[in-house]
């Protein structure tokens, strides 16, 4: 370790606990912000106006800590909310609700100042090094910006650590005097990490730093990232949609679905043996460079709720391909897979119009359930099927079926009444994975 | 196999006139594509592989300009360059004329898939709308048949709920679901050949998976053929039958995918598939390729990516290699621009290694030593452009 790197070796902090700690950590958003956003309109009350805002659900009820000296790789498709619990982690953004600890110390204690202060141990990388380098400003004044702000050295030392810093992201010290467009995507963001590095963090948020790179680059950056880890004793949120460079850089790795935490495990596991139906299709759609490998590709059907209004319980069971049969009824053999196709096909309206006969043949064989879910299913295929009793508009006689099936079904399963959370017993420690499944 | 291909590109080389000078982004580029195969086009950004796809369809616009070669399709010259009595270059006589093109290739026979499906569409007319003017223009369909067809088309491509969506516009939907769209359109007039330009890019991987899943299931129905323009080599693996690695605006290496991942000729493909991070595999240490890649406004001499190779040696400084056949795989050539194999005979062997020519990971400290202080480094770090 290079004695003059440190600056705050005697700060070290060598508790036990961890670093980082959230305790049901939620940030909501407001839909809209203009004056009469929210504002709804309805003649039938009295008073006819009323302000209810919509609320984006973007980070809801996350707990989870990150050990010293780790890298913690936090993965999701867009939307899922990975970002914003990034900064808000970071108190770039003020959590809705919940509690986070850094060293011990609850974050929303601190005041203004003492806050500024814990900054300078907690920085943050992003993903676009483009438009996260000011262009008027020079490589040297960049990097020496955050010791200016946190009044570290002299400017005499804060140019010569400058300088060392360009040289430990790999970027030649005499390029100090120049200016951010001169440089390459992969330069600029070594350029990110030297200002990251500066005021001499323990905790780094990564927020997709690679996305935006070409292969051949994102393995340099990663190859520096994980160099300079050891050299500063760093510790790494790592923010990523990419499976693969999540299984590269990570420790342990936790899975977000809609704002939720959905599974959190050691690397390996999670990516030998996913416990959520979630974290397994997610790993079984990612194009693995082997055409020999020609294994199933596991394909999710449906797309991400709006988390405006997610669903209940579990956040996943929309689209689970195991969704547990509501023990309302009783199910033998193919019965409830058969039941969930049909139920997912009505509410998407994935099939044309046809007889009632031929949606009993296609979707369950010939044979419909037996007992009470027999005859709810028979109630909505006369619903659907084109020879049908019921009347009425055909987009009504479908939402009709929908509803009596997801009110029958999707709303009875345990999926949809409790919301999932077990520790797991693993090789390498404990697991967390929210899915009724392991119940 | 002997059958003339769906698909002749010979030669073609693809300029753009710029004050910093003239950059060669597709520089003599030679491929065919067969009937319902999916044929790759890969590369990093500033390959050309975007350029040399959009010059397929005439779609390179000024500074750009098609300034060499040949583009056969079924048999007919869609592109040609011959030189006039001035010695400038003309179009060939028997080439089809720019109205041809639009009315009969474009669309009818030849449709594309960008990558940024919200560009495609116009934001203020119903996705509907759009998918059914072009099929009353490109089909001759009345305005209510091609209204049935394009609702067709939607529920072809797995949108749900077709006849509602129809009227919906393109913000309604999700980055997946226009992606959805844009197949749906070019596969609306049954084209032979669709060009996709990195389509499945911008999207989530299980929508990426929805979407391959959805192009093997339409291409095993209606034997269309792709020309797949992509970066990710696993998205390779997974749909293509053959592949074409670009570096610099050449073509280095061409062969069946899975001759190109197990029988690898070309150092550039190795070194590519050495440097991705592995979703099936822990990989401890990446080898990443050392540099980046050079501006095509003045190539490096010899072999391009002779600096940047692991494998350099003299040799390879002096000598342009042009893509020759190396190997055969299984009665299909499989083509490398290297001069370590002996079709070159150029005395490989016998030259001496370049400096620095080793598979050492320098851990970056390439780009900064490599510059040397360079007026601009930009000038070897193009990764930002495309």
């Amino acid at each position: 370790m290079s004695s003059g790197l440190r600056l705050d070796e005697d700060r070290e902090y060598d508790s036990e606990g961890p670093l980082l700690e959230l305790d049901g950590v939620s940030k909501h958003f407001g839909q809209e912000s203009g004056l009469f956003a929210g504002l709804q309109f309805d003649a039938s009350e009295f008073p006819p106006f009323s302000v209810e805002q919509e609320r984006v659900r973007a980070v809801d009820d996350v707990s989870l800590e990150v050990r010293p000296g780790e890298t913690l790789g936090l993965v999701g498709e867009s939307g899922c909310g990975k970002s914003t619990l990034g900064r808000t982690i970071l108190r770039l953004l003020e959590p809705t609700e919940g509690d986070i600890y850094f060293k011990g110390e609850n974050l929303a204690d601190l005041g203004g100042e003492e806050l500024r202060q814990t900054r300078s141990d907690m920085q943050m990388i992003f993903q676009d090094p483009q438009s996260s380098l000011d262009p008027r400003m020079k490589v040297g004044q960049i990097i020496e910006e955050p010791m200016r702000a946190h009044d570290m050295l002299d400017d005499e030392k804060r140019e010569a650590r400058a300088k060392e810093l360009l040289e430990k992201v790999g970027l030649d010290p005499r390029h100090y005097n120049r200016y951010p467009h001169a440089f390459s995507g992969g330069q600029r963001q070594r350029i990110n990490l030297a200002r990251a590095l500066s005021v001499d963090p323990d905790f780094v948020v990564c927020d997709e730093p690679v996305s935006a790179l070409d292969v051949s680059i994102q393995a340099q950056v990663l190859n520096t990232m994980e160099q300079l880890q050891r050299e500063f004793g760093l510790t790494y949120l790592f923010i990523a949609h990419d499976l693969s460079v999540i299984r590269h850089i990570s420790d342990r790795v936790a899975v977000m679905y809609l704002g939720h935490i959905i599974e959190l495990a050691g690397k390996e596991e999670l990516f030998e043996n996913p416990q959520h139906p979630y974290t397994r299709a997610l790993l079984e759609s990612i194009p693995v460079p082997e055409p020999r490998e020609n294994g199933s590709r596991g394909v999710l059907e449906g797309e991400v709720p709006s988390p405006v209004d997610p669903p209940s319980g579990c956040r996943f069971r929309t689209r689970c391909p195991r969704l547990i049969a509501p023990d309302t009824y009783d199910w033998t053999g193919e019965e409830w897979p058969r039941t969930r196709a049909f139920m997912r096909a009505v509410k998407r309206r994935t099939f044309e119009p046809m007889p009632a006969a031929r949606i009993e043949a296609e979707f369950f064989d010939g044979t419909l359930p037996r007992g009470e879910a027999g005859s709810i299913v028979a109630e909505a295929i006369d619903l659907v099927a084109t020879d049908g009793e019921a009347d009425g508009d055909e987009a009504d006689r479908w939402a009709a079926a929908t509803d009596l099936l997801l009110e029958s079904f999707a709303e009875a399963s345990v999926c949809a009444r409790e919301r999932p959370a077990y520790e797991l017993e693993s090789g390498d420690g404990e697991r967390f994975a929210a899915c009724h499944l392991h119940r | 196999m002997s059958s003339e291909p769906l698909l002749r590109v010979e030669n073609l080389k693809t300029q753009f006139f710029t004050e910093a000078g003239t950059v060669r982004a597709v520089d003599g580029i030679s491929f065919e594509v067969r009937e319902g195969e999916i044929v790759g086009l890969v590369g990093e950004s500033g390959a050309g592989k975007s350029v040399a796809s959009m010059s397929i369809m005439g779609l390179v616009e000024a500074p750009g300009e098609i300034v060499g070669g040949e583009i056969t399709y079924k048999g007919e010259t869609i592109f040609g360059l011959e030189e006039g009595p001035d010695g400038e270059l003309r179009k060939r006589d028997d080439a089809l004329s720019d109205e041809e093109i639009r009315t009969r290739i474009r669309g009818n026979e030849i449709a594309v898939i960008f990558q940024d499906p919200m560009e495609s569409l116009n934001p203020v007319f119903t996705v509907g709308g759009q998918l059914r003017e072009f099929i009353e223009l490109n089909r001759g369909l009345e305005a209510d048949e091609a209204r049935a067809e394009a609702i067709d088309m939607l529920r072809e491509v797995g949108i749900p709920d077709p006849e509602e969506r129809y009227e919906e516009y393109p913000h309604q939907f999700s980055g997946g679901m226009r992606q959805r769209v844009l197949i749906a359109m070019a596969l609306a007039c049954e084209p032979s050949l669709i060009i996709a330009d990195e389509p499945t890019t911008a999207l989530d991987v299980t929508v990426e998976g929805q979407i391959l899943e959805l192009v093997d299931e339409l291409q095993s129905k209606y034997g269309t053929s792709f020309v797949w323009v992509t970066h990710d080599l696993g998205v390779v693996a997974e749909i293509c039958d053959r592949v074409n690695v670009m570096y610099l605006g050449e073509i280095v290496e061409q062969a069946p995918v899975d001759e190109l991942f197990y029988e690898t000729k070309h150092p550039y493909t190795d070194a590519l598939l050495d440097s991705i991070p592995r979703p099936d595999r822990t990989v401890t240490e990446l080898e990443a390729i050392e540099g980046v890649m050079p501006e095509a406004i003045e190539p490096p001499s010899g072999c391009r990516f002779h600096p940047r190779c692991p494998d350099a040696r003299e040799v390879c400084k002096r000598v342009h290699p042009e893509t020759r056949v190396v190997a055969d795989a299984d009665g299909e050539p499989h083509r490398a621009a290297c001069v370590k194999h002996d079709a070159f005979d150029v005395d490989y062997e016998g030259s001496p290694p370049l400096a620095g020519a080793t598979r050492e990971t320098g851990d970056g400290v390439a780009e900064g030593t490599a510059s040397e202080l360079a007026p601009n480094p930009a000038d070897d770090g193009g990764e930002g452009r495309e």
